[in-house]
């Protein structure tokens, strides 16, 4: 619904952008990171929605615009994770304005576009490097025995660390799901040939 | 447009990377105190003038050191981890600037960022426990918290509370020429290499 969706978007928006309540997440590494980033690009993706044209899967020129949105998004969320930048949001106004506009603009936004246009196998390999990364950060957070951002403490470094491998999980989880017991997959295999059919 | 999707993938990738590669410096600077630092060697920062006090009570100023190369630190009196290292370090500048000719042409400055709580009686009761200030070893505060958070400004320190009434903050030797202009940022263990830019710079 298109009012619900936008509600949500603006509310999101509102939540996470608008000091000073932006300043209360930027204030933990961990709320930083994994609430108010994820919270910015969410808005995105909700917006992107109401706007995309839904995808002509058809046209094979669609699918691989799908993949140039993805690796927009894909990018901008990384620039963001390098823990310098981070620490230049949470240091200057201006470079926090221009985080929270990137991620809603050129992360959340080409999501909702391209991710609908993305085939089975390219979203299967977005997914799996998310988990990677997920993990790689998560261990680098976690044993890094200096601070990487000069606004954080080293503890929090570890607890982001934690958190991450946490996510790394769920992401596994949710997409081992789908795929063990998903419509798809839910048929029963093709019977082999020479099989017995028991009376 | 019948390649539009594949020229999108490559200017993404293209604009993706450099963006990348401009925000890590050439993928060698990932962190805000390595950023710093290579800002600084590049570009050095003239400091703000402020009013000063010594340990002594007395109003000095980093113009007063003009001439001279100053190596500066960052420190809160009630600290009892990281300063406590940085002030013996300082300890063993002092030892090696007085034993040769960089006596009178380098001095040791150590500020304190917590100026509320660290007057001279604190900053002289501090600089006891590493035999006390001297001609080339200064403690000072800038008295005012604006000047400090200037002076914390200019040289991109940033001091986070650590939750347990302290704090953290960047532990590093501040290396400032004889014009007056922060040139580099070193280690705060890194004595030999403070003091090879020192007789550099004297």
């Amino acid at each position: 619904m298109l009012s619900y969706r936008s509600l949500v978007a603006a509310g999101l928006l509102l939540i996470a952008a608008v000091p000073p309540l932006a300043w209360w997440w930027e204030a933990s590494l961990v709320r930083h990171m994994l609430m108010q980033i994820p919270m910015l690009v969410l808005a995105g993706f909700l917006l992107g929605t109401l706007v995309a044209p839904s995808p002509d899967l058809g046209v094979r020129e669609e699918r691989a615009g799908g993949i140039a949105a993805v690796l927009l998004a894909t990018f901008c969320v990384t620039f963001w994770m390098i823990p310098r930048w981070l620490d230049a949001a949470v240091a200057s106004h201006r470079v926090d304005a221009i985080k929270i506009m990137t991620l809603v603009l050129l992360a959340g936004l080409p999501l909702a576009w391209g991710w609908p246009r993305l085939g089975p196998v390219a979203r299967g390999f977005v997914w799996v490097q998310a988990i990677s990364m997920a993990i790689v950060l998560g261990l680098l957070y976690l044993t890094f025995p200096n601070r990487l951002c000069n606004s954080y403490l080293v503890n929090e470094q570890a607890i982001l660390g934690i958190a991450m491998l946490g996510i790394a999980g769920f992401l596994g989880l949710a997409g081992a799901v789908p795929v063990l017991f998903g419509a798809n997959n839910g048929s029963p295999a093709p019977r082999h040939p020479g099989a017995r059919v028991d009376p | 447009m019948k390649h539009g999707g594949i020229v999108g993938i490559m200017v993404v990738l293209l604009f993706g990377t450099a963006a990348l590669w401009w925000g890590s410096d050439g993928f060698t600077t990932f962190t805000a105190e390595s950023a710093r630092r290579l800002d600084v060697a590049r570009s050095p920062r003239p400091l703000p003038a402020v009013a000063l006090e010594d340990q002594r009570g007395e109003t000095v100023a980093f113009e007063d050191f003009a001439g001279k190369v100053v190596l500066l630190n960052f420190v809160y009196t009630r600290c009892t981890t990281i300063c406590t290292v940085l002030g013996s370090e300082f300890e063993q500048l002092r030892d090696e600037i007085e034993h040769s000719e960089l006596e009178g042409r380098v001095v040791l400055v150590t500020l304190t960022f917590d100026p509320e709580h660290d007057g001279p009686k604190q900053l002289a009761r501090y600089a006891e426990r590493y035999g006390g200030a001297d001609a080339t070893w200064h403690f000072v505060r800038a008295p005012s918290m604006d000047d400090t958070r200037r002076l914390l400004r200019a040289m991109d320190v940033v001091v986070v509370a650590d939750g347990f009434g302290g704090f953290v903050h960047n532990a590093a030797i501040h290396v400032i020429d004889p014009r007056g202009r922060l040139v580099r940022i070193v280690d705060s263990d890194a004595i030999g290499e403070a003091l090879a830019l020192a007789r550099e710079l004297a």
